[in-house]
């Protein structure tokens, strides 16, 4: 399974189905492929495959399918969304990696999660791609899912709004944790709410990988 | 879901064992063939999932695990 290139990687991911009616309050769209590439291929380069992966606010199941073809062999998508679910699902057996992932219906904002990963395994590996909390009334969105990787991985890979790297960096070190990488990605987001406004705009996203204590 | 999962899966209210009741089991596995990591690749698609500690209840809908607490759980769908 292991070394895909990231360019193989990317255009695998291509027939990820994206959501028929999104929602916007949970910010359901689909993470462009190649960013899932990119992260999926660092984290094989690092070693964080060989851990259960744990994708915390899966949707389409994007990040969880691009860490199973990168090679994990335990991978756990999870959303409060059960049509997302049954969607993120599918197109994991659309890729080729319904054996290597399962999908739970879980709130990641709320503690304790109903997720144990064995220390004497390395604990876990998540992968995020939370609500940027750009709509009101869900602005610490992406706390909430950086405060459940801390609770259960020994790494977590997430991807925040441009202009988060000193909100990442600061919680990561008030919590016991070190940013390792941070790389910015191009991030194409079609039309798709009503608060969007032009047909296409395209949002610069940062990346970073953390290791936690 | 797997039936390997039950070692990760915990409840939501105390993070204690889960144990799985009543399930029913996909015999035909699914369709993609490509992988062959046959042994724990059971596939639970209805069932219940029970707290060993609380005996709080969390139901496997259409194969998935609802592990939202009780308080955010909507009755069974119409």
């Amino acid at each position: 399974m292991a070394g895909r290139s990231r360019r193989t990687l990317a255009r695998e991911l291509e027939s990820i189905a994206d959501f028929e009616s999104p929602s916007p309050s949970l910010e359901q769209y689909l993470t462009p492929p190649e960013i899932a590439a990119h992260i999926a291929h660092l984290a094989g380069l690092q070693d964080d495959l060989e851990r259960p992966v744990v994708d915390l606010g899966t949707g389409t199941g994007m990040l969880a399918s691009a860490a199973a073809l990168a090679g994990a062999e335990q991978v756990l998508g999870v959303d409060l969304d059960p049509d997302a679910l049954a969607l993120a699902r599918e197109n994991a057996a659309r890729v080729g990696v319904a054996s290597q992932t399962d999908w739970v219906r879980a709130d990641v904002s709320r503690q304790p999660l109903p997720f144990m990963f064995a220390r004497s395994a390395g604990s876990a590996t998540v992968f995020s791609n939370p609500p940027f909390g750009a709509q009101r009334g869900n602005r610490h969105a992406d706390r909430e899912f950086l405060e459940a990787a801390r609770s259960l991985a020994a790494v977590s890979y997430t991807i925040h709004n441009e202009g988060s790297q000193e909100f990442v960096e600061s919680y990561a070190a008030d919590e016991g944790g070190t940013v390792t990488h941070a790389f910015r990605a191009a991030f194409p987001i079609e039309r798709r709410f009503e608060f969007h406004t032009s047909e296409s705009e395209e949002l610069a996203a940062e990346v970073f990988r953390i290791e936690w204590e | 879901m797997k039936e390997s999962l039950l070692d990760i899966l915990r409840c939501p209210l105390d993070k204690h064992e889960l144990e799985l009741e009543d399930a029913t089991y996909d015999e035909s596995a699914d369709g993609d063939s490509d992988d062959s990591n046959g042994e724990d690749a059971a596939e639970v698609v209805d069932g219940t999932l029970v707290c060993a500690e609380c005996g709080e209840r969390y139901p496997v809908e259409d194969g998935i695990p609802n592990l939202l607490p009780p308080d955010m759980r909507e009755e069974s769908p119409a």
